[in-house]
């Protein structure tokens, strides 16, 4: 699909695959947000990936610090770590990032991906300005809540081929 | 058998790491193209490289073409592990000089069919 028109389905289908095939860990979406993930004033780690070309915007997952702790230990076959460490910021940038790059492809190209920036704190809400959120989806995985947020950058009026406007 | 895992992400290292490893591959670590080509110009006897699409400093595209550029190092047989998931981006990686190419989500038993189609580990 390269029209796009993406849909919270898809999305729950890349995620699904990522999580079992990296993971071995089961996905299942959630209606809406509940106690499982992260409230407001809790730790949580947001990790979001740039793409920038034909299409421009950002693919963000976010979790709460022991479950990025929990998913970190899955995915290196190892013991959740008993607190964040850089190798639970890493796992948490490489998920968005294969998740990302597997969206991407679903949407016009071509454009690239950026490096992972990951933010872990608490009292904070990350803002794409001048975006439109296309998804904002709530998952549970064993009991684990995440959301997975698709922001698109508004078009510049060169994208949009206003007369008299070229791109830079 | 060695092999050079060139990715900024630890854990892809640690991952990709595990199962070469089971195969019985000597692992050296790399995390950007950069680095991956001092690794190698530093260990001569490298059998594979694996290398990431996506780094600071020196991506995986450019990291192949300095790679294939290189008459000591060209030689060396490439598989590009990337989450760059069109066949647009393999194309270039492959026209780049790559050998193999396999998207991010894999399990182990596609990374190993891979290694396979370049002859690792031999039979």
């Amino acid at each position: 699909m390269t029209n796009g028109s993406l849909q919270s389905r898809d999305v729950i289908d890349i995620i699904q695959e990522v999580f079992s095939s990296m993971l071995a860990l089961e996905i299942s979406p959630l209606d809406a947000v509940t106690s499982a993930t992260a409230a407001a004033n809790e730790r949580k780690l947001s990790a979001s990936v740039g793409i920038a070309g034909e299409w421009n915007g950002t693919v963000t997952l976010q979790c709460g610090a022991d479950t990025a702790c929990r998913l970190a230990g899955a995915m290196l076959a190892m013991d959740p770590a008993p607190d964040v460490d850089e190798d639970v910021k890493d796992v948490l940038g490489e998920l968005a990032n294969i998740v990302a790059g597997n969206i991407k492809s679903m949407l016009p190209g071509p454009s690239s991906l950026s490096l992972p920036c990951v933010i872990d704190g608490s009292n904070y809400s990350l803002e794409i300005l001048h975006g439109e959120e296309l998804i904002n989806q709530p998952l549970l995985c064993h009991g684990n809540g995440l959301i997975v947020s698709i922001v698109q950058a508004k078009p510049t009026a060169a994208a949009r081929k206003l007369p008299g406007v070229s791109a830079a | 058998m060695k092999a050079a895992i060139i990715d900024d992400s630890r854990a892809m290292r640690m991952i990709i790491g595990r199962t070469l490893k089971e195969l019985g591959f000597e692992v050296t670590e790399a995390a950007n193209g950069r680095e991956g080509l001092d690794c190698l110009e530093n260990n001569p006897k490298m059998d594979l490289v694996l290398v990431d699409w996506n780094m600071p400093e020196m991506n995986g595209l450019e990291f192949v073409q300095a790679l294939r550029g290189n008459r000591s190092l060209s030689h060396l047989p490439v598989m590009v592990v990337t989450s760059e998931t069109e066949a647009s981006q393999a194309e270039r990686a492959l026209q780049a000089g790559a050998n193999e190419y396999v998207t991010k989500p894999f399990s182990k038993e596609e990374l190993v069919e891979r290694l396979s189609r370049l002859g690792f580990p031999p039979q």
